[in-house]
């Protein structure tokens, strides 16, 4: 670690955290900002929270997480994803899948390593890996491809420095998903060129098509090379829970681990409890979240398209990024218009990557009501523009 | 920690992994308790429970729904409440000056990681555990770690913190480790030699609300209150260990690459964490003035007990752990340490901390109560048997 502490803030050219941050202010606002469902977590998860509370459960546990949770983990990725992991030695719990991917860099870069991540990005990886003193290498990813990640762009890029694949499936912001057969293509490179897989599931219950959701881990030469990040807050509507984990190598978690415990020593106990009763309850809360978020899909695929906006399919995760250039403004500039004119927040595709002043993204995490109300004062910010240009 | 899993430099994974072999043997060497039944644990008094108000505060916000992110630096409340009570410590600060954390020790990290460029020097002020030290050196700082002796509550001399010459200071104090303070002199005389350096101060005041009674204001000289970034935990204080939740105020130039620094490691601090320590500062406190009573009594006791076997204890008066002076028994306060282990009772070396606690151990008396007894007849008793030899 260089210690290059100037280095950590946010290089996309605009900070979205200060743009949510004045939505929040201005009266009346909607704020399409934070990946955080509007869906309350389930009772029977803030049931158990409440129960550990009563019954004292509430004290220090071992860094790498309460013990039923890392056994709830391990019996999720074998029956979700095929993926073994050893609850006692290849887990370790975070303080939300933010820390993971903070953790999981700082163990794993050092100056001079070079990273390959698909672009456009959640840029939280950018600020996490300059701090490492590592190097992005970024792929581009495309609209009509639905932004899937190419195999052959990603062998492009690889030196001898490159230490890193990082894989987000499905994307934020693209929502696009790696498709088995690329991620079985991916594997194939990662394994010859000796490379390390980042892989961020985080996502991966918000599927739109009929598709086959593969785990990277579980290909052959794989468990040794990947970690798979993921964690309880986009599934369960836990984001304010701060529950996260890591799954990989014994010898990866030990070292997460002990930059764990530096760093803050282990997540919340009552979240643990919490998220334990997430993954070892009743599913059926899952799917009935995938189908209000697909409803609002539909919804928004439709009105993004009346507004003259194209974009990639998204196949899956919370968002739309929405290929805005029809309308002639860069996206920081028609983000600050839509919030000055229109009272909502979009995030401008420049806090993804610095030129994707041609995107927005849209998310799927508001009420079906309140998404009409954003549609209808996107357009109408729209149309004055338009007018007052012609 | 997880099991020892053998470094395998042949894969991918070991290769990848090779320098940080040493910050894996400094953690396992930190010594977490690995959770033995067998064993009476005196080194940590954190299964301490929260007052029954701020766990029913805390399932409050549950059936709130407060189950969302907050906003980055946390809940405007909370952080007023801080503001207010931080002022009246003498520390003045505004809600806009406030992060919470995900405990003091994220706190902790994130004003080390802002402060510190590689190669600084950074001055330690009196005994620390060495996952401070690590941090340190993990960030790319040397640490320059100064204790001193008896006379000084195992706190160095302002000269000696002068003569580092380090880029930045770490003071901590009160000292979970030997449950003394750092004068307020001393305090200030070291913020002012900073501020002649234009040099960053660090003040980790994690322990000062887990007292034997209200830590009195600091800075006679108001003007330095401002000037250090000041941390702080709910953890010992209030019980709120396993709820991970701490915070820091700093100046306003340092507050854009902290809140950043925030923002990349967690986002945001656990929201039901987050009220949970609001009921805990706005109180009411009675539940406080009991418990350290409490701790002002087992202090004395134990005091007492450990005079009955010969075995001297270190003035504790801000923090309830108390430093045994066992250099009678052996040269070697680890030696001690072991052997009461091998009969059952985990204490901790005083030189873990540095050299100005070398030849002392260290016991929290937060522990259990009967284990906490039963633990210091088990020291007695050792002390009886190398009287006899």
């Amino acid at each position: 670690m260089s210690g290059a502490s100037e280095s950590t803030t946010n290089k996309s050219s605009v900070n979205i955290f200060e743009l949510m941050e004045l939505a929040k202010s201005t009266k009346g606002a909607i704020s399409m900002g934070l990946g955080d469902p509007d869906l309350d977590t389930p009772k029977h998860i803030v049931d158990a929270a409440k129960a550990a509370i009563e019954e004292g459960r509430t004290g220090p546990v071992p860094t790498t997480g309460l013990p039923e949770l890392r056994q709830a983990i391990s019996r999720k990725l074998k029956r979700d994803n095929g993926i073994e992991a050893n609850p006692e030695s290849e887990i370790l719990v975070t303080t939300g899948g933010q820390e993971a991917l903070f953790l999981l860099v700082q163990a794993l870069i050092e100056p001079g390593d070079e990273v390959i991540v698909p672009d456009p990005r959640y840029t939280s990886y950018d600020a996490a890996i300059e701090l490492a003193g590592g190097k992005m290498v970024l792929v581009p990813t495309v609209e009509e491809e639905a932004f899937d990640l190419d195999p052959d762009e990603v062998e492009k890029r690889i030196t001898s420095n490159t230490k890193v694949l990082l894989m987000i499936s499905p994307n934020n912001p693209t929502a696009g998903i790696v498709s088995p057969e690329n991620v079985r293509r991916l594997a194939e490179i990662a394994v010859k060129h000796d490379l390390i897989v980042i892989s961020d599931e985080i996502y991966e219950k918000f599927l739109y098509e009929d598709i086959d959701y593969l785990s990277i881990a579980t290909l052959p030469g794989m468990r040794e090379r990947t970690i798979t990040l993921n964690g309880v807050s986009k599934t369960y509507a836990m984001t304010g829970w701060r529950i996260g984990y890591l799954a990989g190598p014994a010898e990866f978690i030990r070292v997460a681990t002990a930059l764990k415990q530096m760093v803050n020593v282990q997540a919340p106990t009552v979240s643990q409890w919490a998220a334990a009763a997430a993954l070892d309850g009743p599913q059926e809360c899952v799917g009935v979240m995938r189908d209000t978020y697909a409803e609002r899909r539909e919804l928004l695929m439709e009105a993004l398209t009346e507004m003259g906006f194209t974009y990639g399919m998204p196949r899956g995760g919370l968002y739309i990024w929405a290929n805005t250039a029809s309308t002639g403004i860069e996206s920081t500039e028609l983000s600050y218009l839509f919030l000055k004119e229109g009272n909502v927040l979009i995030l401008p595709g420049t806090g993804f990557g610095d030129h994707w002043g041609d995107y927005m993204r849209v998310t799927l995490l508001q009420p079906i009501e309140v998404l009409q109300e954003v549609v209808s004062r996107m357009k109408t910010v729209l149309e004055n523009h338009r007018a007052a240009r012609t | 920690m997880t099991s020892s899993t053998p470094s395998r430099p042949d894969t991918t994974m070991g290769r990848a992994l090779a320098n940080r072999a040493l910050i894996v043997a400094d953690a396992q060497s930190g010594g977490t308790s690995t959770g033995s039944t067998e064993l009476i644990d005196l080194t940590s008094g954190e299964n301490r429970q929260a007052p029954e108000h701020v766990q029913q505060a805390a399932k409050d916000a549950l059936d709130r729904g407060e189950t969302h992110y907050t906003t980055r630096p946390g809940i405007t409340e909370l952080r007023q409440a801080i503001a207010q009570q931080s002022a009246a410590a003498g520390v003045p600060c505004t809600a806009d000056s406030t992060v919470i954390t995900n405990g003091g020790s994220e706190a902790l990290y994130i004003a080390l990681q802002c402060v510190v460029k590689s190669g600084d020097k950074v001055a330690i002020v009196g005994p620390v555990a060495p996952n401070v030290i690590q941090m340190i050196e993990f960030i790319g700082g040397t640490a320059v770690h100064l204790t001193g002796g008896l006379e000084n509550g195992f706190y160095p001399s302002v000269d000696a913190v002068k003569g580092a010459n380090a880029k930045s200071v770490l003071v901590t104090s009160p000292s979970v480790l030997t449950g003394t303070a750092l004068s307020d002199d001393d305090l200030q005389q070291i913020i002012r030699a900073s501020m002649d350096k234009s040099s960053e101060v660090i003040l980790d005041r994690s322990a000062a609300t887990c007292s034997y009674e209200p830590q009195p204001r600091l800075f006679s000289d108001e003007s330095l209150g401002s000037y250090p970034i000041v941390i702080d935990s709910f953890s010992h204080g209030y019980g709120l260990g396993g709820w991970r939740i701490g915070y820091f105020t700093a100046p306003d130039h340092l507050m854009g690459d902290l809140r950043n620094l925030k923002q990349a490691m967690s986002i945001c601090t656990t929201a039901v964490s987050q009220y949970a320590a609001l009921a805990a500062v706005e109180g009411p406190d009675d539940w406080l003035t009991e418990r350290r009573r409490d701790y002002a009594r087992r202090r004395d006791r134990a005091t007492e007990l450990l005079a009955e076997a010969g075995l001297p204890v270190f003035e504790s008066v801000a923090y309830p752990s108390i430093m045994i002076d066992v250099r009678s028994l052996d040269s070697s306060d680890v030696s001690v340490s072991s052997r009461l282990e091998r009969e059952g009772v985990r204490v901790e070396p005083g030189s873990k901390f540095g050299d100005g606690t070398a030849g002392f151990i260290r016991i929290d008396l937060g522990a259990p109560e009967s284990e906490l007894w039963s633990g210091i007849e088990q020291i007695k008793k050792l002390a009886g048997e190398r009287s006899r030899t």
